[in-house]
């Protein structure tokens, strides 16, 4: 008795909105590949070099320079320009790192458990203990001012949450029934791991990594802004924020890299919200029927 | 006697990422004052979905057709607040897992004491005492420390009395159960099977059960309607559906069943094919492609429900009359 | 030949609280070739414990588990040796025991012998679907496109890869419509004959194992309390567990006969009664009940029970049920609410 397979019921849905129906998802989207593009194509967009000080210090913007001089006579435009080869670049190299070195330890305590589970989250213990900034700090205060050490030090703060994410669903996923029955079957459970558990790992690691770009662009700047990563005269968003403090009046040299810090953070977190709801459709964010 | 509830040409259309389909197509019933009503069918069979219409429960995006005649007005016409009324006082609902159907956090009192206070308007206390008593209907034992309780402190059989408890709490004339047992093991099934019974000799109460256990229906139905694929099939009366069925569905499903009356030996026989999805029923009797009768009428005529004598069918090739 | 043999088993969980619980004590049975033992009882029972214990999921914390005369081992890290694979398990719900992104072909041929591959490997994979009634189209595509009918049998072409001896089943048709449940229990029963497989069966389900198991186990709060022939003890069931069970059934001859509730509710298993685990909810006990736990043991040819009533002679049906169908209902005694599997408030004891 053989039989066509039949597809069942189609699953009653409210209103999932396929992607090119989300606002929030293409906004998101549109700002972060133009960041990107302005980060790659820098050199040709600029108007002025970003380092050259022989314009009129303290200009407010004009249309020879929309966003204004700085106080050393820079053209802030060109310099926010720049600032995002620092920003975009450093931030995606910090998540993949961080990615990858969690997600490894995090499988090995999934996968091992016993000894290895436990130091790994003991370790993500402390990590998590401190307040991702103050951590940061602390590290670059070791380790010795600028960007590459600014870099280490938010690996170093990053990497825990990825470490438990995967581990988690090493975990999970090992338990499954499917594994299980795999391994009855006489699957060894290295080949499990990696054709079972691993691509389901992608996803809810895409989802984090898209979102903590965000957060590493902001920690960068951060860090920067405190005089612990980017060093003067580096165009980087946060060291340019921290200067405008000082000049207040000329409002325009805060104003401009802290914009570009907040458009470019609400891109990735708007994005990754999306990717989450794209792959998890039960999570709160998206908008569906009982 | 005129019935408790008349419902006539239900229909109900869901929303899908197909677009819209119907899931109940066209169904007639009448449920008559101090019956047990059994609505049996697979899933995909629209039973749930054709109570849900009448309660007003469809997901978002749902419509219903029809009339459903109850009281002297139309559940199907009314506003959402006089619904939420006739829900409350005049209709009682339990569904199938007591572990989600009853609220965590709340305790028992509070949560039987919600329907006393909104749609009997008791006093606090007037509403202590009834509770004591709801408790006591469903065979809780123990029922005063019971009201402090929660749902966890609960067993599946002893959650499923309570809700059966706050169902009854305004005093409905009309009982909807949709797969009360299907969760429960099969001895406290039984227990929950003689509760009903008892309730409905003693209130007078109608019960609308929905269930695909046929075993469960046959011990305590006094009618049964037998839906397929968003259709009624099959009415009749306790005893003659079950001992002689006329559908072609009917009689396959009582065959795939293991009846525990019957000899060991006899053989299960399957219903080859399987339920239609919503969405994809077939053209004319649904049944058709399922059918060892079928003929070449089946596929394109829709049959309609034909009463005869105290039975009702939807078969005009009628092939098991005796 | 037994080709499962458990001996004495027992399974030993920690609960959240730190609490030892033995969710099986002492359970032993066995399956021949080609033989279909039943395992049913309620919720609480421990036959799913029981059950990942017969494969190996989980490690028995005393007794044995043998299987073609070797000991079965709990699965570790490395890949299980080629003869356990010989026992597979089928789960209870078919949506989460098949992975849903790899093809339904790739999963069954995991259990395929190490070797076969290429083309022979892909014969193979169609011959075991159409041996479960798909066509062998099937193997390209997905779960998610068939049905949980169709899902229970592609895990059972997985299970067969592997070229068992036994097959164990959790609840294996308890997510199914009825529909499924009839193809899905007579194609365990053609398998079990045709490839004298041995087949242990679990279920909450009487009626189905009635009609597909030849001998059927009863287990209540970790214990197993009956064995024998399916029809022997379902005509005359020896404890009174099982009585009350078979008397629970519903019945569908429309005759409107109301099946009986057991009073009282499955204790904690982590706080078993005293003595015998049933008595407090047993209409038979009498004094050495709450002290002693009665072991089972053999009674009659091929039959086992464990219970201290005195087993004298082949005993007799139950008497009918005391219920007359459509009876008008007497002022109700406090004693009846046990009629509806209530234990009244007024008796002292478990409950």
């Amino acid at each position: 008795m053989s039989e066509a397979a039949a597809i069942p019921a189609p699953a009653v849905v409210g209103r999932i909105r396929p992607v090119w129906r989300r606002p929030l998802a293409i906004a998101g989207a549109v700002i972060a590949l133009m960041w990107l593009v302005v980060a790659i194509f820098a050199p040709l967009i600029a108007p002025y070099d970003p380092l050259a000080q022989t314009f009129t210090a303290l200009q407010p913007p004009s249309l020879d320079h929309p966003f204004g001089t700085d106080e050393l006579g820079r053209d802030v435009l060109s310099r926010v320009i720049y600032g995002a080869r620092v920003s975009i670049p450093l931030a995606l190299l910090l998540v993949f790192l961080a990615a990858t070195i969690g997600g490894v330890l995090g499988a090995i305590a999934g996968y091992f458990r016993g000894l290895a589970d436990g130091t790994v989250m003991r370790v993500t213990d402390l990590v998590f203990a401190f307040p991702a900034i103050i951590l940061a700090m602390v590290v670059t205060a070791v380790l010795g001012r600028g960007l590459r050490n600014a870099v280490l030090a938010i690996v170093i703060v990053a990497w825990p949450a990825y470490a438990r994410v995967v581990r988690g669903l090493v975990l999970s996923i090992g338990d499954s029934e499917y594994v299980q029955s795999a391994r009855l079957l006489g699957v060894s459970s290295r080949k499990t791991l990696f054709r079972d558990v691993l691509p389901n790992v992608a996803g809810p690691v895409l989802v984090l990594a898209t979102l903590d770009l965000g957060t590493a662009i902001l920690l960068l700047a951060g860090l920067s802004f405190l005089g612990l990563g980017a060093q003067p005269p580096d165009p980087e968003w946060g060291s340019m924020v921290a200067t405008g403090t000082q000049y207040f009046e000329q409002w325009w040299i805060g104003t401009f890299p802290g914009l570009a810090i907040f458009t470019a953070v609400v891109a990735f977190n708007f994005l990754g919200d999306s990717l989450r709801d794209f792959f998890d459709p039960t999570s709160a964010g998206a908008d569906r029927g009982r | 006697m005129s019935a408790l509830l008349e419902v006539e040409g239900l229909r109900v259309r869901l929303p899908t990422r197909q677009g819209p389909v119907t899931v109940v197509d066209g169904v007639d019933y009448e449920v008559q004052p101090a019956e047990v009503f059994g609505v049996a069918g697979e899933s995909g069979s629209g039973k749930t979905m054709s109570v849900l219409a009448l309660l007003g429960l469809l997901p978002p995006g749902g419509a219903a057709d029809g009339h459903a005649r109850f009281g002297g007005r139309d559940l199907l016409r009314l506003r959402r607040s006089e619904l939420r009324t006739v829900c409350g006082r005049d209709i009682g609902i339990v569904f199938q897992d007591p572990m989600t159907s009853l609220h965590p956090m709340l305790s028992i009192g509070q949560q039987l004491g919600e329907p006393l206070r909104i749609h009997l308007k008791l006093s606090r206390s007037a509403a202590k005492r009834q509770s004591a008593e709801l408790l006591d209907a469903v065979r809780i034992p123990d029922p005063e420390s019971a009201l402090r309780a929660f749902p966890h402190q609960f067993s599946g059989g002893m959650r499923q009395r309570v809700a059966i408890a706050i169902a009854l709490a305004g005093n409905p004339s009309l009982l909807i159960a949709d797969e009360p047992t299907t969760a429960l093991d099969v001895t406290v099934q039984a227990g929950i099977i003689r509760l009903l019974d008892r309730l409905r000799r003693e209130r007078g109460l109608s019960v609308i059960l929905i269930t695909h256990d046929l075993g469960v229906m046959s011990s305590i139905a006094d009618r049964i309607s037998v839906f397929y694929a968003g259709r009624v099939v099959e009415s009749a009366d306790r005893k003659a559906l079950v001992t002689r069925p006329r559908h072609p569905y009917t009689r396959a499903l009582i065959d795939s069943l293991p009846h525990p009356e019957a000899p060991a030996d006899t053989p299960l026989v399957p219903i080859r094919g399987m339920p239609p999805a919503a969405g994809a029923f077939p053209s004319g009797c649904t049944f058709h492609p399922r059918c060892g009768y079928a003929v070449a009428s089946c596929t394109t005529d829709v049959p309609p429900l034909v009463r005869e004598g105290e039975r009702l069918l939807a078969c005009p090739v009628d092939p098991l009359r005796q | 030949m037994s080709v499962l043999e458990l001996e004495e088993v027992d399974v030993t969980y920690e609960r959240r609280d730190h609490v030892k619980l033995k969710a099986v004590v002492g359970a032993s049975l066995s399956v021949d070739r080609g033989q279909i033992v039943g395992l049913v009882g309620e919720s609480g029972c421990g036959k799913s414990s029981l059950a990942r214990a017969a494969v190996g999921l989980v490690a028995p914390s005393a007794g044995r588990v043998r299987f073609e005369g070797q000991d079965v081992s709990a699965l570790t890290r490395r890949a299980r040796p080629r003869a356990l694979t010989r026992l597979q398990l089928v789960f209870q719900n078919p949506y989460s025991s098949l992975n849903p992104r790899r093809k339904v072909g790739d999963q069954i041929a995991d259990g395929l012998p190490h070797g076969t591959g290429g083309r022979a490997g892909r014969a193979r994979v169609g011959e075991l679907l159409e041996r479960v009634g798909l066509s062998p189209g099937a193997a390209e595509r997905f779960p998610s496109q068939f049905s949980g009918g169709q899902r229970q049998r592609i895990a059972i072409a997985r299970a067969l890869a592997a070229d068992p001896s036994l097959i164990v089943l959790d609840e294996p048709l308890a997510s199914l419509d009825a529909s499924a449940q009839a193809q899905v229990a007579n194609l365990l029963v053609e398998l079990s004959r045709e490839l004298s497989l041995g087949l242990l069966l679990i279920s909450h389900d009487l009626a189905i194992v009635r009609h597909t198991a030849d001998v059927v186990s009863v287990m209540y709060l970790g214990r197993i309390v009956e064995t024998g022939p399916t029809r022997e003890v379902w005509v005359a069931p020896l404890h009174p567990y099982t009585e009350a069970l078979i008397a629970a059934v519903p019945r569908s001859d429309g005759a409107g006969t109301m099946p009986d509730a057991l009073p009282g509710e499955v204790p904690d298993p982590a706080r078993p009664p005293t003595g015998c685990r049933f008595h407090p909810r047993c209409p038979h006990r009498f004094a050495r009940c709450p002290e002693e736990e009665p072991v089972l043991e053999a009674a009659f040819t091929a039959r086992a029970v464990a219970c201290w009533l005195p087993r004298d002679a082949v005993p007799t049906p139950p008497s009918g049920r005391a219920h007359t169908p459509g009876a008008p209902a007497t002022n109700e005694s406090p004693s009846s609410s046990s009629h509806e599997g209530v234990m009244p408030a007024h008796k002292g004891g478990t409950a």
